[in-house]
C-alpha cells in the first residue's frame, strides 16, 4: 500500500521515469524508486518499500496498475505464497545503467534491504 | 567535518581487497577457523583468511541463486539466506557432497542463538527459527510479528534464563521487539517499544558480564536508542551526533566502540560503548568521532579484531587494533552529541502462537 504522503502526481512521476528510462523486467513491468535530494531512496509504501512496480492492465486499453514492491518474498500460506515477489536483478542492473540508483543502492536492493 | 581517508596499507589499520571473480554481497567469520566467508551476488559462498587468500568455495548454495545476505554457522550446519529463500547446508560428508534443504521464503540475515537455532528475520512475515539438522519434513517455527507492527530487519538473539533464548530485534517503523524462543513451547509474548517517526534499522550488543543485556537499537537518520537493561528499561535514552550523516545501514559494536556505516561512511563512535554500558552518565563525557570515507553496502565483525565491510567490487578489511587513536578529532565533533526529547515511547505486549513452515529437499 502507499503511503499517504505520495500523492498521485509523485506516483505518476515515479511511473512516468520508469516508463521514460525503460526500467522493465522480462514481462515488461516498470520499475521505479523515488530518491531524497540527498540521493537516498525514500520509502513509497507502508511497509518500507522503495520500490514500485507497475503493470500493464488486461487490455491496452486498460490503465497500468502500480504499488510498492517489497523487495523480497513474502512469506503466506502455501497455497497462496507469491513464488517471486521481488524485482528481477535485471532491474537493479538496468536502474544503475541509466543512474537512477548508483552500484551500492543495487547492492544494498539485491539483498532486500533498504538504500 | 571531512572524512578521513584511511591509506590502503598491508601492514596498517585498512585494506582494499578487489575480487575480480566474486561479485561480494556479504562478509563476515569463517566457521571453520580463522579468517572470512563470503557470500555473492550469484549465490556462492567462499572462505579466505584474513589476506582474502582462497581457501574454498561452495556453489550454489541458494536455491534461488540469488545474492547472500546472511550466513551463519551452527554445530556442522551452515545457514545461507537470500531475500527469496533461506538455506541450510550440512558439513561436506565423507564422499564430499553437502546435505541441503531450502525454504523457500525471502530473508534479510541470519543469526545464532544461544541454543544453536539459526534465527532468520523476515521483515514483516517475522522471525523464523531454524534447528540445524532439520530435515525437509520438519517443521520450522516462525514467530509472527505483523500484528505488532514490526517489519523485522536485524535480529539479535542473546542467552535468556532457563536455557530460553531472548531474541531483540529491529522492527522499522514498529520500533524494537523482543521476545522469546525456546524449542518445543509454541506460544510466544513479543513486545514492543516504538516512537512515532522513528524507523529502527539495526541492533547491536554493547555490554559484557554484568552488562550484558545492554543493548544499543539505532535509527535510519542515525538516531541511537539505548537500553542499559534490555529487559527491564521501558524508557530508552535517544542520542544523536552531528557528525553522522548518511542513511544508516549497520551498527556494530567492539572493543567499546560503536561503528555506524552508512551511505556516507563509516563512523567510529570511539569508547561509546563501554561508556554507555557502564554507569557513567551520558552528559559527564565528550565522544570522538571519526568519519571515515567508506563506500560500502554492509559490514560485519569478525571476532574482536576485524571489521568486514562490503563494496562494489572489493572486500573492505578494517584492523581495529590498529584504528587511529580517536583524540584527532576536533572540538567541534567532541561535542556533537545531541540527546533527543522523544514522545513518549509507546509499548506493545501480544500472546501469539507459532506458526510452521515446510522446507524442501
Amino acid at each position: 500500500m502507499w503511503l499517504t504522503s505520495i500523492d498521485r502526481d509523485t506516483e505518476f512521476s515515479i511511473f512516468d521515469l520508469a516508463d521514460l528510462r525503460e526500467i522493465m523486467d522480462e514481462r515488461g513491468w516498470l520499475y521505479g524508486v523515488l530518491a531524497n535530494s540527498d540521493g537516498d531512496l525514500r520509502d513509497i509504501g507502508t511497509w518500507n518499500e522503495q520500490v514500485a512496480e507497475f503493470q500493464p492492465g488486461s487490455t491496452e486499453a486498460d490503465p497500468w496498475h502500480g504499488y510498492p514492491k517489497w523487495p523480497v518474498d513474502e512469506i503466506g500460506p502455501p497455497n497462496r505464497r507469491k513464488p517471486k515477489c521481488r524485482p528481477t536483478r535485471v532491474v537493479f542492473d538496468r536502474m544503475v545503467a541509466v543512474g537512477m540508483i548508483s552500484p551500492l543502492q543495487r547492492k544494498r536492493l539485491l539483498n532486500g534491504r533498504h538504500a | 567535518m571531512n572524512p578521513v581517508v584511511l591509506p590502503d596499507d598491508p601492514a596498517g589499520a585498512f585494506r582494499r581487497f578487489h575480487l575480480s571473480d566474486f561479485e561480494v554481497s556479504w562478509a563476515g567469520p569463517n566457521p571453520v577457523g580463522e579468517g572470512f566467508c563470503l557470500g555473492s551476488e550469484d549465490g556462492r559462498i567462499r572462505f579466505t583468511d584474513t589476506q582474502l587468500t582462497y581457501q574454498g568455495e561452495i556453489k550454489g548454495v541458494s536455491a534461488s541463486g540469488e545474492a547472500v545476505n546472511g550466513v551463519a554457522h551452527s554445530q556442522q550446519w551452515t545457514a545461507v539466506t537470500t531475500r527469496a529463500d533461506v538455506n541450510l547446508i550440512s558439513r561436506p560428508k565423507a564422499e564430499g557432497l553437502h546435505e541441503a534443504i531450502a525454504i523457500p521464503v525471502g530473508a534479510f540475515g541470519v543469526t545464532v542463538a544461544s541454543s544453536g537455532h539459526f534465527v532468520v528475520p523476515l521483515g514483516r512475515g517475522g522471525i523464523m527459527y531454524v534447528k540445524p539438522g532439520s530435515g525437509p519434513e520438519d517443521p520450522v517455527p516462525v514467530g509472527g510479528t505483523e500484528k505488532a507492527g514490526l517489519n523485522v530487519c536485524r535480529v539479535l538473539p542473546l542467552p535468556g534464563q532457563d536455557g530460553t533464548d531472548l531474541i531483540v530485534c529491529a522492527g522499522r517503523a514498529g520500533g524494537v521487539g523482543m521476545t522469546t524462543f525456546r524449542e518445543g513451547v509454541g506460544n510466544y509474548s513479543l513486545s514492543t517499544l516504538r516512537v512515532d517517526g522513528l524507523d529502527v534499522v539495526d541492533v547491536c550488543l554493547l555490554g559484557a558480564r554484568e552488562n550484558r543485556f545492554a543493548v544499543s537499537a539505532v535509527g535510519r537518520d542515525g538516531t541511537l536508542i539505548i537500553f542499559r537493561d534490555i529487559l527491564y528499561d521501558r524508557s530508552p535514552r535517544t542520542i544523536k551526533f552531528r557528525s553522522v550523516r548518511g542513511t544508516v545501514y549497520r551498527i556494530l559494536s567492539s572493543q567499546g566502540h560503536v561503528f555506524l556505516l552508512t551511505s556516507k561512511g563509516l563512523f567510529v563512535l570511539a569508547r561509546l560503548a563501554e561508556r554507555l554500558a557502564g554507569d557513567i552518565l551520558l552528559e559527564k563525557f565528550n565522544t570522538d568521532v571519526l568519519p571515515l570515507q567508506v563506500a560500502a553496502a554492509d559490514a560485519n565483525l569478525v571476532g574482536e579484531r576485524w571489521l568486514v565491510a562490503v563494496g562494489v567490487g572489493e572486500v573492505l578489511r578494517f584492523d581495529l587494533q590498529k584504528m587511529p587513536p580517536p583524540d584527532t578529532q576536533t572540538q567541534e565533533d567532541r561535542n556533537g552529541l545531541v540527546h533527543l526529547t522523544t514522545a513518549p515511547w509507546m509499548e506493545s505486549r501480544i500472546e501469539q502462537s507459532m506458526q510452521h513452515l515446510a522446507a524442501t529437499g
